[in-house]
């Protein structure tokens, strides 16, 4: 093992646990913006008793989000010296614009919005969350941008292994980062809606706040059932700018060697890139070619067309994207019977609920997958076509890099593995504190002369 | 060519400026956090109810200063953290260590994430040293001294760098009374954390800073708020007298602030963002520090 794929799999293992963070960020906090202006729309206590359960969730996962992103900017200056000195000038300004917009607005605001729910009137603290998720989204916005730009560059000329900047907003606007962007959003909202519709369905098995529950897995369903046809037209879209920009990258995702027209999707095969070729393919005829072209004779260029050493490693790609697709459409599927199953006030089956369970890390899988496919599908580029991954990385010894990714995986296995997960769950355990905080809201409402009935 | 000269100066500037002050909210923080250890259960959550709101904006000073650094001179970025890849890697498990056991520690009020924030902090505090220990000796071997005196002097930076941190911590508890720190143990902390600035820096006026910061120092006695900006102001000048000392060589290996960017356009946008923003959203987090005074 050399230096470049022990950085590569200390870099993978990196962004696989942040990624989980910031996507669950971006969730909680929509969601919490939701829910607090159904609050001040209703002005039903058990609405904001929710909104405090929710930001507990949400400070842990931004807590995790930051000391976990930290690690990124320290290993692009460790482990990819290369790539921070050629790439640094462009990207460096966009994560500075990042932590300019973004970072601090969330850190101004997120104190307001997680420790003043008592001393801020309902109004005041709707505007931080509100602007809490502005910076949560903006963060994303930036963060798109940058991976945008590596995988379809524009904007810049490279001459002399350095990146002159021709134009910004080419760079930010790059021919992929909109649509990137809009898949990376909903894939967390759909991530988020997971976590939630299976905290719910375990309060329904439970017998723990049995209408309130039932209210927001409703809510949570409905609007599964919406966003996730809406990522699979998304998704569509982003498969066509795949194949405008990066053809390689789906010849491997449909595990096609050699150019075709009419190209079949392969369900399964087990892919040998030994050999150029795949075993045991089962295919839908012309399928690919349509999804990716839109044409049922559509030409999809095949991986042989390049040199071997020019492919990206095809297994990965080619798996890490089925899995993701047969989990968003088995949510889709799930939201849709969801929808006609929570309709009526009639008991939902347990089924059903166990299942929202059992699905709880369906969305964040999908997520990592799909981002696994996005990145490992522009090897062996970092930036496409114009930096190669063994440029970027630092001339340090294997040593250091070895010591660092023992320490890494073991700090992370600890820290975010195991007790990240006891403590959410500890959250979810101990659940909404419906009783108290209603007690709270109700003598605030009726010192302000507007008591609501509670039903819960 | 003159503009972007300027810009780069400019810059350099800048990420000096944000990065003492992340070196002042943090280092306060950490210091505090090591100290700790010396308070009893009840007053370590009330010291961790104040970090909590502040923690977060004190990271992001951080993570600016590397992204300036990373987006303007791109090849210092990389120099540096090539050669500082272990002390690095060791301080990002520390930062990672420290920011998780805040975070269980406000969940839990638990006394062992109170105790591994402590050691955390500690930890941070060292390899912060250790950090700067390595910064000096590529400065210091720049000169004619012997390899004794600059590995002495190295290992004093670094010592002064934890004193700072810990006179930091210490003025937090005594104003916001979470703990009773003397006025004796003060002095005895700034006294040897001005000798050894006053052997570090060889700047001949600062020694008469240094002798002038004491009489800031002993105003302690008088008003506490004083010996608090003192300590800040006198920190900075610090900071910018030896950067000026080793300009335009202010990155490792003598390499100068000039050679360390590869893109002197990009620094001028960086320049351009940075000049609009910051200034709003330095004192946007002052404003939520004060809001948030009473949280102990």
């Amino acid at each position: 093992m050399d230096v470049l794929i022990l950085s590569r799999v200390q870099f993978a293992i990196t962004i696989t646990f942040h990624i989980i963070f910031p996507a669950l960020t971006i969730g909680l906090a929509s969601w919490i913006v939701l829910l607090e202006a159904m609050h001040l729309k209703t002005r039903k206590p058990h609405i904001l008793t929710s909104c405090h359960f929710y930001s507990k969730m949400l400070a842990l996962t931004f807590g995790m989000g930051i000391i976990s992103g930290l690690a990124i900017a320290f290993q692009l200056g460790t482990n990819w010296g290369g790539f921070s000195k050629i790439v640094g000038p462009v990207l460096g300004v966009l994560f500075t614009a990042e932590t300019l917009t973004a970072f601090f607005v969330e850190a101004l605001f997120l104190g307001f919005m997680l420790l003043a729910w008592q001393r801020l009137s309902a109004t005041k603290h709707f505007l931080c969350s509100i602007m809490v998720w502005l910076g949560v989204m903006l963060s994303a916005f930036w963060i798109m941008a940058a991976n945008s730009w590596m995988q379809t560059p524009a904007g810049v000329v490279y001459h002399h292994a350095q990146f002159m900047v021709m134009s910004w907003w080419q760079v930010v606007f790059n021919h992929s980062t909109l649509i990137r962007y809009a898949h990376m959003i909903l894939a967390s909202w759909l991530a988020t809606l997971m976590l939630i519709i299976g905290i719910q369905c375990y309060y329904l098995i439970k017998q723990r706040h049995v209408s309130l529950s039932r209210l927001q897995l409703r809510l949570a369903i409905v609007l599964l059932a919406i966003l996730a046809p809406l990522q699979v037209i998304v998704g569509d879209a982003v498969g066509i700018h795949v194949h405008e920009y990066q053809p390689i990258k789906t010849a491997a995702i449909e595990g096609l060697w050699h150019s075709t027209h009419g190209a079949p999707l392969l369900l399964f095969a087990d892919v040998d890139q030994a050999q150029q070729t795949n075993h045991f393919a089962i295919g839908i005829p012309h399928l690919a070619s349509l999804i990716n072209t839109h044409q049922w004779h559509g030409y999809l260029q095949g991986l042989t067309t390049v040199a071997p050493e020019l492919q990206p490693n095809v297994a990965w790609v080619f798996y890490t994207f089925r899995i993701m697709v047969a989990l968003g459409l088995f949510m889709l599927a799930y939201a849709w019977i969801g929808c006609f199953l929570t309709r009526k006030q009639s008991a939902i089956p347990r089924w059903f609920l166990q299942l929202g369970i059992v699905l709880i890390p369906a969305g964040l899988i999908a997520l990592v997958t799909g981002w696994y496919t996005a990145e490992l599908g522009r090897q062996p580029w970092v930036v496409y076509g114009l930096l190669k991954t063994s440029d970027a990385v630092s001339h340090v010894h294997i040593s250091h890099v070895m010591f660092g990714f023992v320490l890494l995986l073991v700090i992370y296995g600890i820290i975010f593995g195991y007790f990240f997960n006891r403590y959410m769950w500890a959250i979810i355990q101990k659940g909404p504190d419906y009783q108290s905080d209603t007690s709270f809201e109700r003598l605030k409402q009726a010192i302000a002369g507007r008591f609501n009935h509670v039903d819960d | 060519m003159l503009m972007t000269d300027h810009a780069l100066i400019i810059w350099l500037a800048i990420i000096t400026t944000t990065g003492f002050i992340y070196l002042v909210s943090d280092g306060g923080a950490l210091g505090m956090s090591f100290l700790m250890l010396f308070l009893d259960h009840e007053h370590k959550v009330s010291q961790l109810r104040s970090l909590l709101p502040v923690w977060d904006m004190n990271q992001t000073w951080l993570v600016f200063t590397l992204s300036g650094l990373y987006g303007g001179f791109s090849l210092g970025f990389s120099v540096l953290m090539q050669m500082l890849y272990v002390p690095a890697l060791l301080l990002l498990l520390a930062f990672i260590l420290r920011g998780a056991a805040l975070e269980y520690a406000a969940k839990t009020h638990s006394s062992v994430w109170l105790f591994l924030l402590s050691i955390a902090s500690l930890f941070i505090m060292l390899l912060q040293a250790v950090v700067i220990f390595v910064l000096w000796q590529s400065v210091v071997h720049q000169s004619q001294h012997t390899l004794a005196f600059w590995i002495t002097q190295s290992v004093f930076a670094g010592l002064t760098f934890i004193c700072y941190e810990l006179l930091l911590g210490m003025q937090y508890l005594a104003t916001e009374k979470i703990a009773h720190i003397t006025p004796a143990l003060l002095l005895v902390f700034a006294a040897i954390y001005s000798m050894f600035i006053m052997w570090l820096q060889p700047l001949v006026p600062l020694r008469y800073l240094v002798i002038a910061a004491f009489g800031l120092l002993m105003s302690y006695a008088l008003h506490k708020k004083s010996f608090y900006f003192a300590l800040k102001g006198f920190g900075f000048a610090n900071v910018v007298a030896t950067l000026l000392l080793i300009f335009p060589h202010v990155f490792p290996g003598g390499m100068s602030y000039v050679h360390a960017t590869t893109n002197p356009e990009s620094v001028m946008i960086l320049v351009g963002i940075s000049v609009i923003m910051l200034p709003a959203l330095y004192f946007g987090t002052q404003a939520v520090k004060h809001y948030f005074r009473d949280e102990v």
